[in-house]
């Protein structure tokens, strides 16, 4: 007896003993008995807390904390001192981190649907013989050892090992991506037990027949299970912009805390009131915070997916906008991406000698042999079955018209066999009853008896001839077309019709070869040539036969026509890789990846992950969810696409069309660009609102800012200008610029520089000179102390705030450009841009002298003089700017 | 010589599949079945086991002696009883479920065994049955430690024969608090330090078996959940048995380590072999 063997190797009479089971099934106590070993056959992973704490994260970060923290204080100070609007302000800061946390939460959440998608491939009742008994189950307290009955329509609920079949075929898509039905067997085989086809998987769906099964495997441990298990399982990295926000709010965390704390501490020791320490402590914290930030970033995000939507790409969380432009390999299928998946039969040659057919009438009975072996039915003017049948009957059609309707009686037919690779079919051709098979050119080489010359006469099939055949093939397919091989042979009339395909497939003639192409999308090769200039690399990953993987790369761009055979890599040599020599191919040039199984694209994301590469992976079937979940950006297809697929990705192409991607990538990017325009904003207004509090503590002066102007620009002005900048429009250079690496910081030492210590200085001059000047003519001195309801004091507040507003309005327009001045732009073309300035004009005039805006700001009016003086602020720091930008040497401008 | 610890019920026929193919690779094809009567299973239902699997012994040609134990203080000192001392055995136990199905491995009979030294131990928990103890594809997480592949040999060895792939898998352990905030060089040293590792102990092996049978490839990932990262790699690279250590270090070690251990154990796609880690 043999020890080393698997459930597939066995022959049936074995299987049962193997499980200790037999033909009446399991007996209710020993369902019991497995039931508590193993589990019930479910492929939900238990995580009862998932939601919580997905809930707890999104109010545990740093930013969400420190907002809380500033709501805290607001409540502490209306309860110490009441009357200072504190409590508003209170209620106002944990709104927005309210809003902001449930906000994230609602879009983790909406991103776990995977689960619910693959819900739907296993039966919720199934039948099985249990004691003796056929009875209804739930699919869930299916044990190992229960004998399953399976028939047309079922969906296999565990892994199963088939004990007797009656005409089985089975559609393993679920597993494979292969759409192409399985016929089932109940014999041992002599493969992996992946690779066998006595086993009947979880998941698949009967086509035809019946068959009884034992299950062996179930729940988590199927392999519908392990795929359920990882898509459930994998957890997306942060996205780049998740990083850089992260890194952003713990620097201005630790800035904001560290000064207030370290004031605080100075404030106490000098000693002054406790009230005023902690008033001045949380003006410092609220006025290095940017809270408005935020926002504002999930603002930008969600229009620039609106953008994505007009251009077919339906983003499903919001992150993935700005990830998708920061995108630097691109992994994509061929079919229906790179191509129409639009199959045509557009060469016919014949199998003995010569280029083409040039006899319409020998083109007609290639076909015509072709469609024999095929299964199409007409519906209404239409044809319906597997792509290529169709595509056989269409080209009949447009050869001669029509198509005899004798033509698409078929006799019998053999559907196409994954393991076998090609289909026959017993019917009539001219009148005749033939046999005819179709398939791939090796499997039917050994089976030839014969070649048709093409010239109505048939040739011995000597290895001569077969090899001048197989020439003609591989210039075929190297030219891109997909081969397929015809052959057939004649049949008597009363030929017994339940004889077996294996019978029949004999002494057959080599019909010809039909040269099958799936058109290049054309708008891919310019899609391609603008991601080689925008520095992202794409990789293709085909089923296909590597010749046609190379010719469809090389008519559209993907690899230079005289690219040598290492940039392809067959799934087979792809399968013997560990992930780090994969990583070392990739690293040497590896472009395409041909024959290769879906399962296999998760290997080449983790391989381009391990080498720091921000990855895009396209996807359509159920087992492309894992790699899809694994990628920085899933990419499934909205019109091909399963419903798990879509799921787990977070970009849905509407149109399948490579070309929108890269339009994504440019949208992405231009996303990215306005926000780090509008953070380099909002930043600059961090200056003037943070040196009045350090001159307060320092020196005998009034505060120059209160809590609650500083908010009001924040969160009031600044937000519809920075969501003015969020929608400039693409800036033609950003497709020249090469991927940002991992390095790259939103909140880099450059930008802080420039915001705080140029243009945030010179609007804290700008503004405190007023300040100073408006106190100082209206009769302050040195250390003299004003009252906040000093009108003196508010006109003094009033036109530094004005200043800043007005000052931002020159910020605003230098930031649409990195390089050139702003105006260039045209401010009239971005009309939430002329809103902005409008606020602000509208706001700098109306807290100076309107009374309801006075009353909530504490401000009071100013002399128009003074005013008109704040409006040079404008050109100042515009101009500055300018200067700065012109002066810069030219290598730092890009 | 393989010792087989059968509790009687269906879990331990599972489990006996594995001891019975190792037992056929062994030099002496010995395999000895213990059961200890502990009145949770009928004595009849147990001998009449026993013999099933002397049966099936007899036609793979394995000399099989069985010995029904009665039951002493514990089962596990039953067991130890009649274990004989000899580092060459290896002794095959499995690890069910309890009643609070929280726990598989912690407070069991399996645990006990693992901790003794009178000859090296493999519990296993068989979720697959289909894979009749012959599993092709085996995922090996290792911690790092500096006893190499000595413990695990020992184990290793009766598997090697029919494996065709081994992943060798080494999880970079880092702070959470860091997790987001490696930059590409600080990961690339971290690889770098767990792709040492595992070329260390892929010579190893090199060494051990010149002529091994199976592909061997590596895995590093820098990850703040090992049980996670495992269970996700054996769904992703489909393995169906996964060889984890115990540790025998400090308790505060071993608490922590157990409960992703019990993680593993409740959660796993493939089977599970135990063995007592450095």
């Amino acid at each position: 007896m043999k020890v080393h063997r698997q459930i597939q190797n066995l022959p049936v009479a074995e299987v049962y003993h193997a499980l200790a089971s037999d033909a009446g099934g399991l007996t209710p106590a020993e369902a019991a008995d497995r039931l508590r070993e193993v589990g019930r056959n479910s492929v939900e992973v238990s995580d009862p807390w998932r939601l919580l704490r997905s809930l707890m994260r999104q109010f545990t970060n740093f930013f969400t904390l420190l907002l809380f923290a500033s709501a805290g204080i607001c409540f502490v100070a209306e309860a110490l001192q009441a009357g200072q609007s504190m409590l508003v302000l209170g209620w106002a800061l944990s709104g927005v981190a309210l809003l902001n946390a449930l906000f994230s939460f609602v879009q983790e959440y909406r991103a776990e649907r995977a689960m619910e998608a693959l819900r739907q491939f296993l039966p919720p009742m199934v039948q099985v013989v249990r004691g003796g008994q056929t009875q209804s189950l739930l699919s869930e307290e299916l044990v190992p050892g229960d004998v399953l009955l399976l028939q047309e329509g079922d969906r296999v609920p565990a892994d199963t090992r088939l004990v007797s079949v009656e005409d089985l075929v089975i559609n393993n898509a679920p597993l494979t991506g292969e759409s192409l039905p399985v016929a089932l067997t109940a014999e041992p085989v002599d493969r992996r037990l992946v690779e066998s086809n006595n086993i009947a998987f979880a998941g698949c769906l009967v086509l035809r027949g019946r068959g009884q099964a034992v299950v062996f495997a179930t729940g988590l441990r199927t392999e519908f299970g392990k795929l359920a298990h990882l898509s459930q399982a994998i957890r997306r990295t942060p996205s780049p912009l998740q990083r850089q926000t992260s890194h952003m709010v713990r620097v201005l965390t630790f800035i904001a805390v560290s000064l207030g704390l370290c004031f605080f501490l100075y404030g106490v020791f000098s000693g002054r009131s406790l009230w005023v320490n902690l008033v001045f402590m949380m003006g410092i914290i609220v006025a290095n915070v940017p809270e408005g930030l935020l926002p504002t970033f999930t603002l930008a995000l969600a229009l620039g997916s609106q953008r994505m939507a007009r251009r077919n790409v339906l983003v499903t969380n919001l992150n993935a906008v700005e990830s998708l432009g920061a995108v630097q390999v691109i992994c994509t299928d061929k079919t229906g991406t790179l191509t129409h998946n639009q199959l045509a039969v557009t060469r016919l040659m014949p199998g003995g000698t010569g280029p083409e057919f040039s006899n319409p009438q020998e083109r007609q009975r290639l076909l015509e042999l072709a469609l024999c072996a095929s299964q199409v039915r007409q519906v209404d003017q239409s044809y319906s079955g597997d792509p290529l049948d169709v595509a056989i009957v269409e080209r009949i059609v447009a050869e001669s018209g029509k198509v005899e309707p004798a033509l698409l009686d078929i006799r019998k037919h053999f559907p196409f066999d994954v393991e076998k690779k090609r289909a026959a079919g017993l019917g009539l051709v001219a009148g005749q009853q033939v046999f005819a098979v179709k398939g791939a050119w090796e499997v039917l080489r050994p089976m030839l008896s014969g070649l048709d010359s093409g010239h109505g006469t048939t040739l011995a099939a000597d290895p001569a001839s077969l090899d001048r055949a197989e020439g003609a093939m591989t210039t075929l397919a190297a030219t891109g077309f997909r081969v397929v091989a015809v052959a057939y042979r004649s049949i008597e009339a009363e030929a017994d019709l339940e004889l077996t395909q294996d019978h029949l497939e004999d002494n057959l003639i080599l019909a010809g070869f039909l040269g099958i192409e799936d058109p290049l999308r054309e708008e891919v090769p310019a899609a391609l040539a603008s991601c080689h200039t925008a520095g992202i690399e794409v990789i293709l990953i085909t089923g296909d036969h590597p010749d046609t993987a190379v010719s469809v790369a090389t008519r559209c761009g993907l690899i230079d026509p005289q690219a040598s055979a290492e940039v392809v890599m067959t799934g087979e040599v792809l399968e013997s890789l560990s992930e780090a020599a994969l990583a070392e191919s990739l690293a040497a040039g590896v472009r395409i990846f041909a024959r290769t199984s879906p399962a296999q694209k998760m290997k080449i994301v983790m391989a381009l992950k391990g080498m720091d590469r921000v990855v895009a992976m396209t996807g359509d079937g159920v087992n492309d969810a894992p790699a899809l979940k694994a990628a920085d950006i899933g990419i499934a297809m909205g019109k091909s696409g399963t419903d798990v697929a879509r799921a787990s990705a977070q970009i849905i192409l509407l149109d399948d069309n490579f070309a929108s991607i890269v339009a994504g990538i440019e949208e992405g990017r231009t996303v990215f660009n306005n926000i780090r325009k509008f953070t380099n904003y909002v930043l600059v207004s961090n200056g003037p609102e943070i040196l009045p509090y350090l001159l307060y503590i320092l020196f005998p002066v009034p505060l120059a800012l209160t809590v609650i102007q500083i908010l009001s620009i924040d969160l009031g002005t600044d937000i519809i200008p920075s969501m003015a900048l969020g929608q400039e429009p693409p800036d033609p250079e950003s497709m020249r610029q090469p991927p940002r690496g991992q390095e790259f910081r939103l909140l880099s030492s450059g930008l802080v520089i420039h915001s705080y210590l140029f243009l945030g200085a010179l609007e804290a001059l700008w503004s405190l000179g007023l300040f100073f000047y408006v106190l100082h003519a209206g009769g302050w001195h040195w250390g003299m102390e004003l009252a906040a309801d000093n009108p003196l004091y508010r006109s003094a507040t009033g036109i530094a705030l004005a200043t800043i507003l007005l000052m931002q309005i020159g910020n605003l327009i230098g930031r649409r450009s990195t390089n050139l001045s702003g105006l260039d732009r045209g401010i009239f073309r971005n009309r939430l841009m002329l809103a902005g300035i409008m606020i602000q004009v509208f706001f700098s005039w109306g807290l100076l002298y309107l009374p309801p805006l006075q009353k909530i700001l504490g401000t009071g009016p100013v002399n128009a003089s003074i005013y008109l003086v704040a409006w040079l602020g404008v050109p100042l720091i515009f101009g500055a700017d300018y200067l700065r930008k012109r002066l810069r040497p030219r290598a730092a401008q890009h | 010589m393989i010792i087989l610890a059968h509790d009687g019920s269906i879990y331990g026929d599972w489990v006996a599949r594995y001891a019975l193919r190792f037992a056929a690779d062994e030099a002496d094809r010995k395999l000895l079945v213990l059961h200890v009567l502990d009145g949770k299973i009928n004595p009849d239902l147990a001998a009449a086991k026993l013999a099933k699997i002397e049966e099936v012994c007899q036609q793979a040609e394995v000399e099989c002696l069985t010995r029904l134990l009665p039951l002493g203080k514990t089962v596990h000192r039953s067991l130890r009883q009649a274990i004989p001392h000899d580092p060459e055995a290896l002794l095959v136990c499995g690890t069910r479920v309890k009643a609070n199905k929280r726990s598989f491995l912690s407070g069991s009979v399996a645990e006990q065994l693992l901790r003794m030294h009178q000859c090296p131990v493999l519990a296993l928990r068989v979720v697959q049955p289909g894979l009749l103890g012959n599993p092709h594809e085996l995922l090996v997480p290792l911690a790092g430690h500096l006893g190499g592949f000595s413990r695990i040999w020992p184990v290793f060895r009766r598997l090697a024969a029919h494996l065709r792939l081994v992943h060798l898998f080494r999880a970079v352990a880092i702070n959470p608090l860091l997790q987001n905030r490696l930059t590409p060089a600080r990961k690339q040293t971290l690889r770098q330090i767990g792709q040492a590792h595992l070329s260390k102990i892929s010579a190893e092996l090199e060494e051990l078996l010149p002529e091994r049978p199976f592909r061997l490839h590596q895995n590093i990932v820098i990850t703040t959940e090992w049980p996670h990262e495992i269970m996700t790699l054996a769904s992703r690279l489909k393995v169906q048995m996964l060889l984890l250590g115990v540790s025998e270090r400090s308790l505060a070690h071993r608490i922590f380590h157990s409960a992703g251990i019990e993680q593993i154990l409740r959660e796993t796609p493939c089977d599970i072999g135990i063995y007592r880690g450095p």
